[in-house]
């Protein structure tokens, strides 16, 4: 009895230890391909195909030009586990392809290709929950080597203040100083994590708010402004027609819900307030976090 | 940091006297070397010394005398009360373990209530063609910001 005790206790131990060096493991390939997109520099050809089709071909410079940035990785592996697939070549260099899969289901998983010698990231991919692929970033050709820094700027930098401010919100508090109540998720998708608040000024007394969550890969981003602010507008332009005939009963709250190949949108009016809550999670997570929405900053 | 943030530091430690060797070379170097921080320095060492010229008040005589009685009351009135005290602790370890009882049953039981949310409605509606503004609101894989520049491209066309 005492010796199958034993037996489990440091079969249980040893287990532990496996797991805490293959989590070390995958922490350090993420911190070095995080490395090597800040670091590197390099001129390449990169492709880009968007969820929605678009496809865009564009001769980019780095360091840090556009590529996908893993920027908390405790997250991402609390949220992720990372499988190492083998190697394969891409623009004509060899590269370690991993995938990273969702530990919560419902959830797109992320192929990558990270250069076997310097870990610089050469293709990224997102695949859907049934496998199909909603986005594509991968290098035709690439060059790296100390001459090839990002172009300088053209001319002098404009010395005129932004017409738009982004503000960051240190204190949820402040938010009932908006001339619109603001709204946050009383509750987030599993693993997902609050990143930031910001509220948005324009000239013109334009008064906005962004919210931005994350899970390490996928975002969510809720962005709240009156109901009657004429941005709506060319929002609205976008889908009129499409709303049902029927309104919202009294004490009801009407929400639109937008399928999206990279994830979904939804659309509601609380009081005063628009509300448009965009992420890359299904549209069952979206409408369980759009219920739990609660008057923000009391 | 720079240095004269430094420098400002460490001034009332050099005035204290209670810099290091190696850091008190680095403080007179800088002093010497800047105009501005050794005016800060000269007037803080005249206010300093304005202030141990002042006249020191003397204690009343029945101060310490007043603050060992409060003391010893203190004590005394500590020890009356621990007999009751533990008992009422005793009572508060009780309280709270039926507390916690009672708010696991509440929270597995029947009895549980979650927070009511929204009264939301949801219309699945579908984009049109074309419709590529509000399909770019899902933050983009390669750069999430991108989202956050729509809406302000937005903003300046609207100005």
């Amino acid at each position: 009895m005492k010796t199958t005790a034993f037996i489990l206790l440091g079969g249980l131990i040893g287990w532990g230890l496996v797991k805490e060096a293959s989590l070390d493991r995958d922490r350090a390939l993420l911190e070095e391909i995080r490395a090597a997109e800040k670091t590197l520099s390099y001129r390449a050809r990169r492709n880009i195909v968007h969820p929605d089709g678009r496809m865009k071909v564009v001769e980019v410079r780095g360091p840090g030009s556009g590529q996908p940035r893993f920027r908390r990785i405790e997250t991402i592996l609390r949220n992720y586990t990372l499988e190492r697939q083998g190697r394969e070549t891409v623009a004509g260099r060899q590269a370690d392809r991993l995938e990273l899969r969702p530990r919560h289901p419902g959830r797109s998983s992320c192929r990558l290709w990270a250069d076997a010698g310097n870990r610089f990231l050469l293709r990224f991919q997102v695949l859907a929950p049934g496998g199909a692929p909603v986005f594509d970033l991968s290098h035709e050709s690439i060059d790296f080597g100390p001459a090839f820094g990002p172009e300088d700027p053209a001319g002098p930098p404009d010395v005129a203040p932004p017409a738009i401010r982004r503000e960051l919100v240190r204190d949820l508090r402040d938010l009932r100083y908006l001339i619109f109540d603001a709204w946050l998720p009383g509750k987030l998708p599993e693993g997902f994590e609050a990143r930031s608040v910001e509220i948005v000024r324009a000239k013109d007394a334009f008064e906005g708010l962004m919210a931005w969550y994350s899970d390490g890969i996928a975002w969510i981003l809720i962005v709240e402004f009156r109901a009657d602010n004429p941005l709506w507008q060319h929002l609205r332009s976008a889908i009129a027609g499409l709303l049902p005939a029927e309104a919202a009963t009294p004490g009801e709250v009407l929400a639109r819900r937008i399928a999206h190949p990279a994830g979904s949108l939804m659309n509601a009016t609380l009081g005063e307030t628009e509300i448009f809550a965009a992420g890359q999670v299904n549209g069952e997570e979206m409408e369980r976090m759009f219920r739990t929405l609660e008057k923000a900053g009391d | 940091m720079p240095e004269c943030e430094l420098f400002r530091e460490a001034i009332f430690d050099y005035v204290n006297g209670s810099l290091e060797s190696g850091e008190l070379q680095g403080f007179r170097r800088h002093f010497e070397a800047c105009p501005t921080c050794a005016e800060a320095l000269r007037t803080i060492e005249s206010q300093e010394a304005a202030l141990a010229a002042l006249p020191r008040p003397k204690a009343p005589d029945t101060l310490w005398p007043g603050i060992r009685q409060a003391l010893a009351d203190r004590a005394l009135l500590c020890r009356v009360e621990r007999p009751r005290r533990r008992t009422a602790g005793w009572l508060a370890v009780a309280a709270a373990l039926v507390a916690a009882a009672a708010g696991v049953i509440a929270l597995t039981g029947r009895a549980r209530r979650e927070k009511p949310g929204l009264p939301v409605r949801v219309v699945d509606v579908s984009m049109r063609p074309g419709a590529g503004l509000i399909g770019r609101m899902v933050p983009a894989y390669e750069d999430p910001d991108a989202s956050a520049r729509i809406l302000e491209a937005l903003l300046e066309r609207d100005r």
